[in-house]
């Protein structure tokens, strides 16, 4: 500008988008930074979306299905593993009538769990091995069938909420508590005459910021939530070994109430629990080693027999 | 004002973290002057190299002032690195001690305080509040302190050049700053709604993911669906309401400095044309204006973030202050046999005092016998374990350990005096020996197989390609809840401790499985001081003394036959067991 080749507003200028040009350039660093972190978690997101659901309809899937009455369960041949772990069942097979119940009786570890989760469809199956009123399950709709079908699992989780809505947890869309039906629901699971001693009844919470309930309340409370929600399928995986001996007798006289409405199957390791069961299965390591009904199986040698004459022994041991 | 006392109370608290690195923040606040200076001594040369030398058309003088130019530039470019760097390395040593400390101390505290609250808020607690603290430090505090800085020095500067046209400036601040307070309050609102609606988002997903199998039971994916749709919507608003007010407010600054400007460049020009000021002086005014306005509006912001230290401070310090931890007594019995006896003891769990869990509760645990307690579920068995273990406090009556009150007792002793397996079984993540020996020094491999023998375990374990090797994963994973109940069974019988409490320790066992391990189990319990709980009277018939417990209340005692010839409620209980067989 001395050399009069700018004037002194280009020198102004020129400084003012000089500075203005700072900040972009700072920014590109800045930039190029977030950009590879962005895709990082872009990475991360689609490969959560891109893994599909182990347990979906298949193609050839029969939309039209749904459960409208208690239906013959039918196993063939099963054999089921996780992953690569060691098989956990070997070549059941078995049937239950519409309207029965099927006790599975077996020690600590023979699979008994895993064949519940089988049935309620939370493990994937092989083709022709379980058919549900003889069409394969895997042409069952995977809602359709979950819709008809009750579960209580051993372990059980309740959500942090009041216990009406613990119970009322089934809620088709647009329905409200029903709150005669939870009633009805926690009577038949023999948890009312506990709830009616909490602060708030049906209005106190559970969970996390709830009151403290004892294993054998928390496993009520889960059937009575199983019960609430309409079903012709129903399956209790080992649900009374926390629940004391008079809750046991009550509770399965209740389910024993409406026999031949539900197609039931009861998980137990005790004896007493399944000697109402139309049919019993004793499963052991995977394999079924024996069946019949209580009276049938008291007259072989077997697991079955001696749990029983353990327990008589014990009784008049006194 | 009580407000104003808390948060200064937290913040001598932070403080007491900083002050370790006092020495790398002092030199950090030096540094903080000096950006300031460089930063501000840069319009003055342009205003200097104009009037002096460019409009004297003295180029060698010019080169000299582009020189202290350019190294004022390089200067404010390292002390603002260098800066930067200390306060992000202070920051981040300060949070991890802190996060430390905080993990310790929730370690500590009571079972009453997990009853209580929610695990998704103890986790935030220990991530996010922590991080948002290390933000704001590090983001807010500093710049804070540099913003009123440099605002400070602009006026100074500005002053020196012209008073007249410092005061033209500063009309405009009054009306910015007003503004500038509306914006801070909607941003606040903003700034806290999002918070809170991250946390429920959190604690929803944590609660959905855990009991993902019963909604997909019971058909409430579409439910849950829209509730958590509802809940990312609250988010989505909140975080575009605070973009909305934050860029509204960005843009208003912006024009307001261009206005002030403009009114600069025609009242200064007019000042210029009666020579009140030099050429340089205009110039160097409207850098300072663009200099001044940057860091208000900054501040607005920066506001909003000390607001959001402030509230993570006390979060953070809010946890320190739970005090819910038990306290522990000093008295350690190295020769303790385990004699233990309940005398009256009453107790509620906190929040439900109207709810007594036990009503005058005496009991006697006897050295080399098994007693047992049983009764109907909800009957208060577990709770007399868990007050054995002193894991709550707040009861009334006595609990003595060879005759000393466990409250004198020191905590970690009393509890390593007791093997527990709970209704509730816990394996945590490592080999399934680790699950068992817990990593205790004194309890040997060949100790953790004899126990595995004892509970019918060794036979399972041996199965898995990698035997007492083998990795459990998240609860247990591939083993069935009757093998992990086996497992923290055998934890218990390998410990050293002289008591043993088992609550329905063998519930999701077989029942030959079960005599085996009884048979097994004979000779270490008359040894030790046992308690069995339990509702299932074929396991407890052998039992040295036996409670019969209902509605938190011992009804009866005694041993079995006296019991069963009594005729009452324990005989009651047993006949209805049996009934079927």
């Amino acid at each position: 500008m001395i050399e009069s080749a700018i004037t002194l507003g280009d020198f102004v200028a020129f400084g003012s988008y000089l500075m203005l040009l700072t900040w972009p350039t700072a920014a590109i660093a800045w930039i190029i930074n977030l950009i590879q972190r962005g895709q990082v978690s872009l990475k991360r997101i689609q490969d959560i979306l891109d893994t599909p659901p182990m347990i979906t309809d298949q193609a050839d899937v029969k939309t039209a299905l749904s459960l409208t009455k208690p239906p013959k369960i039918e196993v063939k041949n099963l054999c089921f593993k996780i992953q690569n772990e060691a098989p956990i069942l070997k070549g059941i097979s078995f049937t239950i009538q519409p309207g029965h119940t099927l006790g599975i009786f077996g020690p600590t570890g023979s699979g008994k769990t895993v064949l519940s989760r089988v049935l309620a469809r939370l493990e994937s199956v092989p083709q022709n091995t379980l058919f549900i009123d003889d069409i394969d399950i895997l042409k069952w709709p995977l809602k359709a069938y979950r819709e008809g079908l009750s579960y209580v699992p051993q372990e059980s989780f309740l959500f942090s909420d009041t216990i009406a809505q613990n119970v009322a947890f089934y809620q088709p869309e647009s329905k409200s508590v029903q709150s005669e039906a939870v009633e009805m629901a926690s009577q038949n699971a023999s948890i009312e005459y506990d709830i009616h001693r909490f602060p708030k009844n049906y209005d106190t919470l559970v969970g996390e910021k709830g009151v403290i309930l004892s294993g054998g309340q928390k496993n009520r409370l889960a059937l009575s939530r199983a019960l609430y929600k309409p079903h012709f399928i129903l399956i209790l995986d080992d649900i009374l070994s926390a629940v004391d001996h008079k809750t046991e007798t009550k509770l399965i006289q209740n389910l024993f109430k409406n026999k031949g409405q539900t197609t039931s199957v009861l998980i137990s390791h005790r004896v007493s629990a399944l000697t109402h069961c139309d049919q019993i299965l004793v499963l052991e390591e995977g394999h079924i080693t024996d069946s019949g009904t209580h009276q049938s199986l008291l007259e072989k040698e077997g697991i079955y027999k001696h749990t029983w004459q353990y327990q008589k022994l014990e009784n008049t041991h006194e | 004002m009580n407000n104003i006392q808390q948060d200064k109370d937290y913040l001598i608290r932070y403080w007491q973290y900083l002050k370790k690195y006092k020495r790398l923040l002092s030199v950090s606040l030096i540094l903080i002057p000096c950006i300031t200076g460089f930063h501000l001594v840069q319009p003055y040369l342009l205003k200097v190299g104009i009037d002096d030398y460019i409009t004297q058309g003295n180029l060698t003088g010019l080169s000299r002032v582009a020189l202290f130019f350019g190294m004022a530039v390089v200067g404010e470019f390292i002390c603002r690195a260098l800066q930067s760097f200390l306060f992000q390395y202070v920051g981040q040593k300060t949070i991890s001690t802190l996060r430390v400390d905080l993990f310790r101390h929730v370690s500590h505290l009571s079972s009453s305080y997990f009853d209580k609250t929610p695990k998704g808020i103890i986790t935030s607690r220990l991530t996010s509040d922590v991080e948002s603290l290390n933000e704001s430090f590090s983001s807010g505090l500093v710049t804070l302190v540099g913003d009123v800085l440099t605002l400070i020095g602009i006026l100074v500067f500005m002053s020196i050049l012209s008073l007249k046209l410092t005061l033209v400036t500063v009309v405009f601040v009054p009306p910015l700053i007003l503004i500038i307070n509306f914006f801070r309050v909607k941003l606040r609102f903003y700034y806290t709604a999002i918070r809170v609606t991250v946390g429920k988002i959190t604690a929803s997903l944590q609660e959905q993911l855990q009991g993902v199998e019963i909604v997909q039971l019971f058909s409430r994916e579409s439910k849950n669906y829209h509730h958590f749709k509802d809940l990312n919507k609250a988010y989505r608003k909140a975080v575009l309401g605070s973009v909305y007010f934050d860029a509204l407010l960005y843009s208003i600054v912006e024009a307001m400095s261009s206005i002030v400007i403009a009114v600069m460049l025609w009242y200064g020009f007019a000042q210029h044309l009666n020579s009140a000021i030099t050429i340089g002086v205009l110039v160097a005014f409207i850098d300072y204006i663009q200099k001044f306005f940057q860091p208000l509006k900054e501040l607005s912001t920066k506001f909003a973030v000390l607001q959001q230290a402030l509230a993570a401070l006390e979060k953070i310090f809010g946890t320190f202050d739970i005090q819910e931890h038990i306290p522990s007594g000093s008295l350690t019995l190295p020769d303790s046999k385990g004699h233990m006896i309940f005398k009256e003891v009453s107790f509620a769990y906190p929040g439900h005092e109207d709810k007594p869990i036990l009503k005058n509760v005496s009991l006697e645990l006897n050295v080399g016998s098994v007693t047992a307690l049983v009764g109907p579920t909800g009957s208060g068995k577990t709770t007399v374990g868990r007050l054995m273990s002193h894991l709550y406090t707040g009861y009334s009556g006595h609990i003595l350990l060879d005759n000393h009150p466990i409250q004198d007792l020191d905590l970690a002793f009393l509890r390593s005096q007791i093997a527990h397996v709970s209704q509730d079984i816990q394996l945590f993540s490592g080999s399934i020996a680790f699950n068992i020996t817990m990593g205790n020094p004194k309890v040997s491999t060949e100790a953790a197989i004899d126990a595995a023998k004892r509970v019918q375990a060794h036979d399972f374990i041996q199965k898995f390609p990698d035997g007492y090797d083998t990795v459990l994963t998240h609860q247990g994973g591939a083993l069935s809840l009757g093998q992990a109940q086996l497992i923290s069974f055998a934890r218990a019988l390998a410990c050293p401790s002289p008591i043993i409490l088992l609550d329905e320790a063998t519930a999701n066992v077989d029942s030959l499985s079960e005599r085996l391990i009884q048979k097994a189990t004979e000779l270490i319990f008359s040894q030790k001081t046992v308690l069995v709980i339990a509702h299932r009277l074929s396991t407890i018939q052998k039992a040295d003394h036996i409670y019969a417990m209902k509605d938190g209340e011992i009804l009866e005692e005694g041993s079995h036959k006296a019991l069963m010839a009594k005729d009452g409620f324990y005989a009651k209980l047993f006949q209805l067991q049996f009934s079927h067989l």
